[in-house]
């Protein structure tokens, strides 16, 4: 039996399903709900253990020393279902279907999905910083693990903080930065804006050429697969552009790129195979507040010991 | 209140309101980096505006070379693949500099993976940031292509404080398949210790070859050195005898005759 913070007592099983109605309703599931309610309430009051986060000391110090100061830790994570199996690879067997070269084919369903899917895991995360108060997240960590068959799990764990003074965004900020990072990025007139993510997922169907190109005896491009892995890389740049400008970005620091290669059977010619190539961009865009925004002191030579 | 903490809450309260009047959604140009905060910040201070993140890709399937169990000798169909292949997608990555209208490209960097899938495929990488220069010059390098360099923004920052652009990578490729021992040399040596002439010799020769290539290239650009060279050797997937040297680098030369370079000053960091 648990008692939330109204006073009422739920067992393990209506929590379940009372978390799960309130998630298909877009909202945070009971116990991040009561977490989050229970904090808000202590900071307010002025309780001491008003915070948690998981910043490291040098963070924690370089965030107050820009007018930040944490509230929380904040989480967000939704579980997808991802396949490729809906979409077929464009070639159909029979006359020519399989000596012409084969296309790289985009899957703009599963592309949308895995988009969905980390924009859903970081608007939780997003609101259960807005539940706290809090004006932004710094140093979020985005995971990608995968989970049963095609299963993907995004998970976003960050702090949320919130600035000394009394304007608010309208939104709050979500970024990837460590403290030092946000700090260093304040303090020469930038602002992080949001985390941003790029992704291409594409499909090719092993055409003649690819399989003698493979088997060959001579250095040789496999120009399916470069074509392939190119149109991926594309994508993704283009849906992270997008994604940036959704936000109002200006610049966008890129942390992490990923390429995720796959073999599988084809769908549509007996004995095929097809490669699926999904690439990722993650990264913070961020916009500058100052008219002028550089470096408030000129860097230091200095020699280390 | 003190002043300090004024100028500090007056400072997240600027960065909070420029959040409270953006505009999402709004048409504009917008770029990506693969800098980090620091490098970012450092080349903007250098007096470079970021253009872009630009890439090239190349999937390189690699030839098959017949290679004698007992000699030591280059792989030259392996070497060649591996340069080839490094090559195109950097001239990839170029041409994207190109379109962006850059003076050069920084933080490089060149990745290869062997896939599982496909016998002997590789994907070569190469990612870095173009750069232009705010003062309207041309940093462009002799052959008319913008510079490459695979210095952190950080390097690149301290190298031009120090009078000097950097002109292109350089780099060099040897695959050597390193000769088995015969059972005899086995037996010769057994307990002993001793210098193994055959493997230091092998290992020898395919370093300076990859490092004289490297240093042809840099010729090639009249460069007047060569700055941040890595030496690595990979074994790929081609089992503990067959090894990649590989050497790469940044020329360099000076952008004046009279350049001098800063005093650097002694610091304890008190961080790790």
């Amino acid at each position: 039996m648990t008692v939330d913070p109204a006073g009422r007592t739920w067992t393990p099983e209506q929590i379940a399903e009372g978390s799960a109605a309130e998630l298909a309703a877009g909202r945070l599931p009971l116990r991040a709900q009561w977490r989050i309610a229970e904090q808000r309430e202590r900071r307010d009051r002025g309780e001491p253990g008003s915070f948690t986060s998981d910043l490291t000391v040098q963070e924690f110090a370089a965030i107050r020393s820009v007018g930040f100061s944490p509230v929380g830790q904040v989480l967000g994570s939704a579980v997808y279902n991802v396949g490729w199996s809906y979409t077929g690879c464009g070639i159909y067997g029979g006359f020519g279907g399989q000596w012409t070269a084969a296309p790289v084919v985009p899957v703009p369903t599963t592309q949308k999905l895995i988009n969905e899917a980390r924009h859903r895991a970081v608007a939780r995360m997003r609101d259960e910083c807005a539940g706290l108060g809090g004006d932004g997240v710094v140093g979020v960590r985005l995971g990608l693990r995968s989970f049963y068959g095609n299963g993907l799990e995004f998970i976003a764990i960050g702090t949320a903080v919130r600035a000394d003074g009394d304007k608010r965004p309208r939104q709050p900020f979500t970024s990837d930065l460590t403290g030092q990072d946000f700090a260093k990025l304040i303090r020469s007139g930038w602002v992080p804006v949001a985390l941003v993510q790029g992704v291409g997922a594409v499909i090719r169907h092993d055409d003649w050429r690819m399989r003698a190109q493979q088997t060959s005896w001579m250095n040789q491009e496999l120009q399916g697969t470069t074509e392939l892995v190119h149109v991926a890389r594309g994508a993704a740049r283009d849906s992270l552009a997008a994604d940036g400008r959704r936000y109002g970005g200006h610049t966008v620091l890129l942390q992490r790129m990923d390429l995720r290669i796959g073999e599988q059977r084809c769908a549509s010619v007996q004995e095929g195979e097809d490669h699926t190539a999904t690439a990722f961009l993650w990264g913070t865009a961020v916009v500058p507040f100052k008219t002028r925004a550089s470096l408030e002191a000129p860097p230091l030579m200095m020699m280390r010991l | 209140m003190s002043l300090e903490s004024t100028a500090q809450s007056s400072l997240s309260q600027e960065a909070m309101a420029r959040l409270a009047e953006l505009r999402p959604d709004k048409k504009g140009h917008i770029f990506t980096s693969d800098l980090s905060v620091n490098e970012f910040l450092l080349v903007k201070q250098a007096g470079f505006t970021p253009l872009g993140l630009v890439l090239g890709t190349s999937v390189y399937h690699c030839g098959f070379q017949f290679q004698r169990w007992g000699k030591n000798q280059e792989l030259d169909v392996l070497s060649q693949a591996m340069y080839h292949a490094r090559e195109l997608a950097m001239a990839r990555m170029q041409a994207e500099a190109d379109v962006l209208g850059a003076d050069g490209i920084v933080g490089v960097r060149l990745e290869v993976e062997f896939k599982e899938w496909g016998s002997d495929a590789a994907e070569f990488l190469a990612v870095g940031t173009a750069v232009k220069a705010d003062d309207g010059k041309s940093w462009r390098n002799d052959q008319g292509h913008p510079f490459t360099s695979d210095l952190s923004g950080q390097d690149f920052w301290t190298l031009l404080q120090a009078g000097y652009a950097p002109l292109g990578m350089v780099m060099g490729v040897c695959v050597y398949h390193v000769a088995h021992r015969t059972f005899g040399n086995i037996l010769s040596n057994l307990g002993q210790n001793t210098e193994l002439p055959q493997f230091t010799q092998a290992l020898y020769d395919a370093r300076e070859l990859a490092m004289a290539r490297m240093q042809k290239e840099a010729e090639a650009l009249s460069a007047e050195g060569i700055v941040g060279v890595q030496l690595d050797q990979r074994n790929h997937a081609w089992g503990a005898h067959t090894t990649e040297f590989f050497a790469i680098g940044t020329a360099v030369r000076p952008i004046r005759a009279d350049h001098e370079i800063a005093r650097p000053q002694l610091v304890l960091g008190l961080d790790r």
